[in-house]
Parts: C-alpha cells; sequence; structure tokens
C-alpha cells in the first residue's frame, strides 16, 4: 500500500513536471563551455604587498602601531605585516575586520552603527563590528578584503583605506 | 576543597606529562634520527639555537622574506608560503604567493612558531604525532639568528621535494650576510 502511494506520488510529480516543461532530459551538452564556470577576481601577492605597503606607510606618519591582513575573494591569507610594537592581539583583530568586510561586502565599522541601532541579532554572525576592514572590489563584485588592527579603530580604518587606495594607483 | 585538591593533581600531573611528550619530541629532534643521519638538512643546528634576544624588526622580517622569494623564484616553487614569528611565536610578517595550496598556509605559519619555541630547527625528529597542537614536525622551519642571540623564526611550507628548508635558509643567509635584496 505504502509502496503504491509512493509509485503514484512519483507519477503525479512526474506528469506535473511534464507540464510544466521541466522533467525533459537535461541537455548538459547544450551548456556553453563559458558558462559552466564562474570566474573569481581575486588579489595577487604582488597586490596584497602593495597594499600593505601603502597602509604601513600612513601608519608610520602618523607614529599608529598597526598590523594588516589582505585576504583574496574566499577568505584565504594573502599577507600579513605587524609593526613592531603593535599588540599581538591586534594578529587576530585585524583578520577578523577583514573577514567581516569580506563578508558583508561593505566596511566592518558598518556593523557597529547597526548595533547602535539595537540590531543585536548582527552579534549572532560572528562579524567584527569595528572599524578597520574594508572589501576589495573589482567590477563590483568582493575580490578580497584588507583589515587593520593595533591602532585607534578610526585610524585602524584610514590605513585600510590607504590600502585600498594604493591599488588603484 | 577535596574536589579542588583533586583537580589540582589531574592538572599537575597532566602537566607532567605534556613536558615530558615536549622532551621525548624535541630529543628525537636532536638525535641522530633517520632523516637526518641519512642526509643532515645543511645548517640544521645540532644544539638549540641561542638564547633569545629580542624581537625580530619589521625591516629584517622583510628582508628575510624578500630573500625568501627570489630563493623561490629561481627554483621555481610557485606555491611556496612564508611566515616570519618572533621569539614567542607571535606572528610578524606572512606572504602566500598566488598559486600555493591551501594547507600550506597553515603550515608555514606552524612550522615558524614551531622553530621560534623550541630554538630548533623544525623536521629533524622521526615523525610522528607532535605532543601539542602547536608544535609541528614537519621540516621547514628554522630559528633565525643574529649576533648569537634567536630573534625569530621563518617557515616555508608549499615547495616541491622537500625544498622547504633550502628556501629558509637562503633567506636567513641573506639576513646574516647584510644583503638587503
Amino acid at each position: 500500500m505504502a509502496r503504491f502511494s509512493a509509485a503514484s506520488a512519483m507519477g503525479l510529480a512526474a506528469v506535473c513536471l511534464t507540464a510544466l516543461g521541466l522533467a525533459a532530459t537535461p541537455s548538459v551538452g547544450a551548456l556553453p563551455p563559458e558558462a559552466q564556470w564562474v570566474v573569481h577576481r581575486s588579489v595577487s601577492v604582488a597586490a596584497a604587498r602593495k597594499m600593505i605597503g601603502a597602509c604601513e606607510e600612513l601608519a608610520a606618519r602618523n607614529h599608529w602601531l598597526v598590523a594588516v591582513w589582505v585576504l583574496d575573494d574566499g577568505g584565504t591569507p594573502a599577507a600579513f605585516a605587524r609593526m613592531e610594537g603593535a599588540p599581538v592581539l591586534a594578529v587576530e583583530t585585524a583578520q577578523e575586520k577583514a573577514r567581516t568586510a569580506l563578508r558583508i561586502g561593505h566596511p566592518s565599522g558598518d556593523i557597529g552603527a547597526g548595533l547602535d541601532k539595537g540590531e543585536l541579532q548582527l552579534l549572532g554572525l560572528h562579524l567584527f563590528p569595528m572599524k578597520g576592514g574594508l572589501p576589495l572590489l573589482a567590477d563590483g563584485r568582493v575580490a578580497g578584503a584588507i583589515g587593520v588592527g593595533g591602532a585607534e579603530s578610526a585610524q585602524d580604518e584610514e590605513c585600510a583605506q590607504a590600502g585600498v587606495d594604493a591599488l588603484s594607483r | 576543597m577535596l574536589k579542588h585538591t583533586v583537580v589540582a593533581q589531574t592538572v599537575v600531573a597532566r602537566a607532567a606529562v605534556a613536558q615530558t611528550a615536549v622532551a621525548l619530541f624535541l630529543s628525537a629532534a636532536l638525535s641522530g634520527a633517520p632523516a637526518q643521519s641519512a642526509e643532515p638538512p645543511a645548517g640544521a643546528p645540532p644544539q638549540p639555537a641561542p638564547v633569545y634576544g629580542s624581537n625580530i624588526t619589521l625591516a629584517q622580517a622583510k628582508k628575510v622574506l624578500a630573500a625568501a622569494e627570489a630563493q623561490a623564484a629561481k627554483v621555481h616553487a610557485d606555491g611556496a608560503v612564508f611566515a616570519i614569528v618572533q621569539p614567542s611565536g607571535a606572528l610578524v610578517l606572512f606572504e602566500k604567493m598566488d598559486d600555493s595550496t591551501y594547507v600550506s598556509i597553515e603550515f608555514a605559519q606552524a612550522k615558524a612558531r614551531t622553530a621560534a619555541i623550541t630554538r630548533r630547527a623544525t623536521g629533524g625528529g622521526p615523525g610522528g604525532s607532535p605532543p601539542t597542537p602547536d608544535l609541528i614536525g614537519l621540516a621547514g622551519g628554522l630559528p633565525i639568528v643574529v649576533n648569537g642571540r634567536t630573534i625569530g623564526a621563518i617557515g616555508v611550507s608549499g615547495v616541491e621535494g622537500g625544498g622547504d628548508t633550502a628556501i629558509a635558509q637562503a633567506a636567513i643567509r641573506a639576513l646574516e650576510s647584510g644583503d638587503s635584496p
């Protein structure tokens, strides 16, 4: 009885799908080769190095001590540098900020604004709600992120911005 | 009160076991283990590196990294990953070449950290599980010694054919000889 029901349910489903034009054998071959792959833009090590250099330069000029992470489009670490005297904790805060920016596609500090408005559910997403993380955008898509920690968070963000700006020079 | 005592004893016992495990791991690394006796990795210190000095500066770390990258380029190690740490193991400088394998990112950092906190080249031992998750038994981590003091360590990973240590050595030599590439 149970088997009969299942079979008839499947039959009914097939009829419905056919009616919708969805049950035809999927024509895999019809998919053009270029449509089979999604091509990602990501940050190269050369770019990461350049960004970190610019970031560090601004920090040094202002006597800020920072640590900087650059992550690629998948969140994989591409490069890192920590200035002497920058707190060891900044190794982690900088990375968390970069991850946050990467995941939301916006500055990590934008989360903080949401929290100020009482959007506490944001805290459950493992996001780091402090300034200092910025996404890297290529053709409007997130291609990586930079995260800075160690100084005041507004200063961290300035350094991160210097890094982003370096890419357009 | 009794419970606390028992807990304290357990903690002490665990610490003792952990220390013994670390000691065994390190002595294995120093004994004539097959990997070393067959072909001692050139530059692998037969003894612990010197005691710790001041932290490696970012400028020094950059020199080491530049030399490591130059050497990696020379041997076409396009998947190399480099990490440089201070004596405590805290990260100072890191770079991943564009064609590297993901796991090399973890390995490079673990090697640098292991070399720094043990003051020894990594991978001299017979392999097997390291006694703590913080230590790694793979070769490619070397202490960085300047003026008779250990100021940090470098970890290299992702080089085919076990070339990690050779690149680390070339990198350190550049700093010791005062080259600034």
